[in-house]
């Protein structure tokens, strides 16, 4: 998670992850695939002008969902049950029930995904802790160890890396039969675990050591505060649902 | 009321403390008793494994506070302590450098207000010279250990504990954490667990000697306790430090002994020189096993690590690979192993392109030793683990046998066959790992700083194995640190740095460039600095 300068990115985490869910909630309501497609609208269009993400980020970072909505709405479109065919190709019986189901479906997961995107590119990881903490009463005891997982993400990977390397050199993947395979697979995790623990282990007992006891006995330098954002963030956020309601009404 | 019954309660200490962990059979301490005073500065000395950090643990507190041991005696210790430990990455939990010392504050329950000047107050003593938001993953192995002081510090400790603070840096980032020991020395109540002593002697009043079995075998002031326990130290593996409690000027001293055996070894080095010249002037005839043109290597982020570099190894050379962290040398193994692919230019295999080998081809002539020799572990028993690639290309079950068991006699393995590979001690690991590529006689050996972390007695036996196999014939690339290894067995040396191949030639040659020594971040072996100051000296009675 990354942070951009604007306005989305100064509203308060814990917040914008509750209005978030609101609006993924509404568009489990919404049936028809107009209403959807609409609502997906919103947090592209805020993604790209308040949320400052740049179009060719954004772009990029959809990119991969879009196969995920193409395959989602022919697999409805094309199987799903239904009288009024509008075109038929070979085996494949499009009809207008199916083809309204599959868009609703593929503009939804779509939009959840515009909605995850539009919070992590504009969302501090540490802020978000630090709020879940101050304004929603996460344990702190909970939130640091998320926070100590998180610095570990990048280094897992190295690490993987390097262990597929050294079994490459070795020929685990040589060893014969599907058995062989999976065990191959299978080796790949034991030296990662092992340093995945160890390094867990290491760093509760260097945070302990630092007088950190996991309870609210803290004082905190940073705090995220509820501001005068968030308001308006809200009133975006209500302002564009209650233009969608009047325009399908 | 308790106080009549103690002649004295010891500002730091212990008395009959004996601890035992759950999945040991020995117990990791004995009846230990110790006293450390006020601004004292203590260093534990051992092999590994005979209870140094778990001293340190039970002094600290974090036994049996924060790990579960079995534990009887008692302990005595002001309120506030701080420890260091040995990975740099493990100690944190923040994403930015004042996040993280805040974090300090944040637990001791400091009023937010007065956290900012607090922060930047401890960024200047421990002179982590950085911005504040600069972020934890960005920061050099050295200074995410001044950070962790920092850290420290901010808890406004009465001791301090550094368990193997270095055990993980490259020389450059050791001497900055030894740099601020020795400032510490004096201020505050030190207890130090360390192995590279260079630079750290200075920074200790008293030596504990720890034997096997959990117990103290020597104290003392740290000259008499070198000296009086040598062969001890000699014995357990211990490394010790290369010229301390010797100064420079006293050495330089005529008739001085030290100075004597530092000859020899620079005429030795001088004799051997003049060998391998030789050997390299016979080799330059052959066909070159492996060849590196026009190579170039760009991380995807665009960083890049080195470019323009052409390189020949032919059968038979030992080849050092050398420079600061962060030059590429393990880049430069990979990328010749066929790990990682060039972005410019080739890599040729007996003259063909490496990329045209299948990995089975390649990797029956090519042994890859990793830094962490865990990587490369794939069986469950340290026997399975050395057989594995005998197995693998089907040579017959006797011939198997034959030669595993070669390998583990070798490597003293033999008593650890049934065990499995990742219960081993460091030593053992290290070992194992190296007897396990071995077992295919490869023509080319990559080794990754196998000698890291090593102690004196592991590295030697291993530094043997390889001299043998090179003897053999065996070709050696090899990433290291220490150029004492490089002066004492390498036929060859590049010096990767600035990007680029900054120096390809025979060890000697190197050694006497120390501007370029310097440029890349190198030491100077000991006996090449002491031929070096010794004519130095000369030239400069001349002139006078």
């Amino acid at each position: 998670m990354s942070e951009t300068d604007s306005l989305v990115s100064r509203v308060n985490p814990s917040i914008k992850l509750f209005l978030h869910l609101i609006a993924m909630l509404l568009l489990i309501v919404a049936k028809d695939p107009v209403t959807t497609l609409y609502l997906l609208a919103i947090p592209v269009l805020l993604s790209l002008t308040v949320a400052r993400i740049p179009l060719k980020r954004f772009l990029v970072r959809i990119a991969p969902f879009l196969v995920l909505l193409a395959t989602t709405t022919w697999m409805l479109a094309a199987y799903g049950k239904g009288t009024t065919v509008v075109y038929e190709l070979g085996w494949f019986r499009f009809t207008e029930e199916g083809l309204s189901n599959g868009l609703n479906i593929g503009f939804r997961t779509m939009a959840f995904v515009s909605y995850g995107l539009l919070f992590t590119e504009t969302t501090d990881v540490t802020k978000l802790v630090l709020s879940l903490m101050q304004q929603c009463k996460l344990p702190p005891k909970i939130a640091y160890a998320m926070l100590a997982a998180f610095r570990f993400l990048p280094m897992f990977k190295e690490e993987y890396e390097q262990v597929k390397a050294a079994h490459r050199v070795r020929g685990v993947a040589r060893v014969p039969g599907i058995r062989g395979k999976v065990q191959a697979v299978l080796r790949y995790t034991v030296p990662l675990l092992a340093q995945g623990i160890r390094k867990a282990e290491r760093v509760a007992v260097a945070l302990e050591a630092r007088g950190f006891d996991g309870s609210w006995n803290r004082t905190f330098y940073r705090t995220v505060p509820i501001t005068w954002r968030d308001g308006v963030y809200l009133v975006i956020l209500a302002v564009l649902h209650v233009g969608v309601w009047v325009l399908v009404k | 009321m308790n106080h009549t019954h103690l002649n004295k309660t010891p500002f730091l200490g212990c008395e009959g403390v004996s601890v035992q962990f759950f999945d040991r059979e020995t117990p990791a301490l004995s009846e230990m008793s110790v006293s450390i005073e006020e601004k004292e500065s203590v260093l534990l000395l051992g092999p590994s494994g005979s209870g140094k950090s778990t001293l340190a643990l039970v002094l600290s507190g974090i036994i049996p506070r924060s790990v579960d041991a079995w534990m009887k005696g008692t302990v005595y210790r002001p309120d506030r302590v701080g420890v260091m430990f040995q990975d740099p990455d493990a100690q944190f939990c923040m994403m930015t450098v004042e996040d993280e010392i805040a974090f300090s504050l944040e637990n001791r329950m400091v009023p937010p207000a007065e956290m900012r000047g607090r922060i930047e107050a401890l960024m200047k003593e421990v002179r982590l010279d950085v911005p504040l938001c600069r972020r934890i993953n960005e920061l050099s192995g050295g200074l995410k250990q001044r950070l962790a002081l920092a850290c420290l510090l901010a808890l406004e400790p009465d001791v301090l504990f550094f368990d193997e603070p270095t055990a993980q840096l490259d020389p450059e980032n050791t001497r900055y954490v030894l740099e601020d020991i020795r400032r510490l020395h004096g201020k505050k109540t030190l207890v130090l667990i360390e192995h590279k002593l260079d630079g750290a002697m200075e920074a200790v009043d008293r030596v504990l000697l720890f034997g096997s079995q959990g117990r103290i075998e020597g104290e003392g002031r740290p000259e008499d306790v070198l000296r009086d326990h040598a062969d001890a130290i000699k014995r357990y593996g211990i490394w010790t430090p290369r010229l301390w409690p010797v100064t420079w000027p006293e050495l330089l001293l005529p008739g001085h002994e030290l100075g004597a055996s530092l000859t020899q070894q620079a005429a030795r080095f001088e004799q051997r020189a003049v060998e391998t010249q030789m050997e390299q002037a016979v080799r330059k005839a052959d066909a070159p096993l492996l060849a590196v043109q026009g190579g170039g290597l760009t991380y995807r982020s665009g960083l890049r690590v080195w470019s323009d570099v052409d390189v020949e190894v032919r059968p038979g050379e030992w080849v050092a690979v050398v420079g600061a962290n962060g030059a590429g040398k393990s880049t430069f193994l990979k990328a010749v192993g066929g790990l990682h692919e060039l972005t410019e230019g080739k890599v040729l295999w007996k003259k063909k392109e490496l990329k045209s080998y299948k990995s089975e081809a390649l990797y029956d002539a090519v042994g890859f030793v990793f830094q962490n020799p865990e990587h490369q572990f794939i069986a469950d028993t340290v026997y399975e683990e050395v057989a594995f690639g005998g197995k693998l290309a089907g040579w017959p079950q006797e011939q198997v046998q034959a030669e595993t068991e070669r390998l583990l006699v070798d490597f003293r393995l033999e008593e650890l066959r049934g065990k499995n590979p990742f219960t081993l001690s460091q030593g053992q690991k290290r070992r194992l790992s190296v007897a396990g590529m071995l077992l295919k006689n490869q023509e080319l050996l990559l080794l990754d700083e196998p000698t890291f972390g090593q102690d004196a007695a592991t590295t030697e036996e291993l530094l043997q194995r390889l001299a043998e196999r090179n003897g053999q014939g065996t070709t050696i690339l090899m990433a290291t640190h220490d150029m004492e290894i490089v002066a004492a067995y390498a036929t060859r040396v590049l010096v990767f740095a600035e990007g680029g191949l900054l120096f390809d030639g025979q060890p000697q040659e190197l050694f006497a460039r120390p501007d370029l020594l310097r440029h890349a971040s190198l030491n100077e072996p000991l006996a090449y600095e002491y031929k070096r100051r010794v004519r130095e000296r000369e030239e400069g009675a001349v002139h006078v």
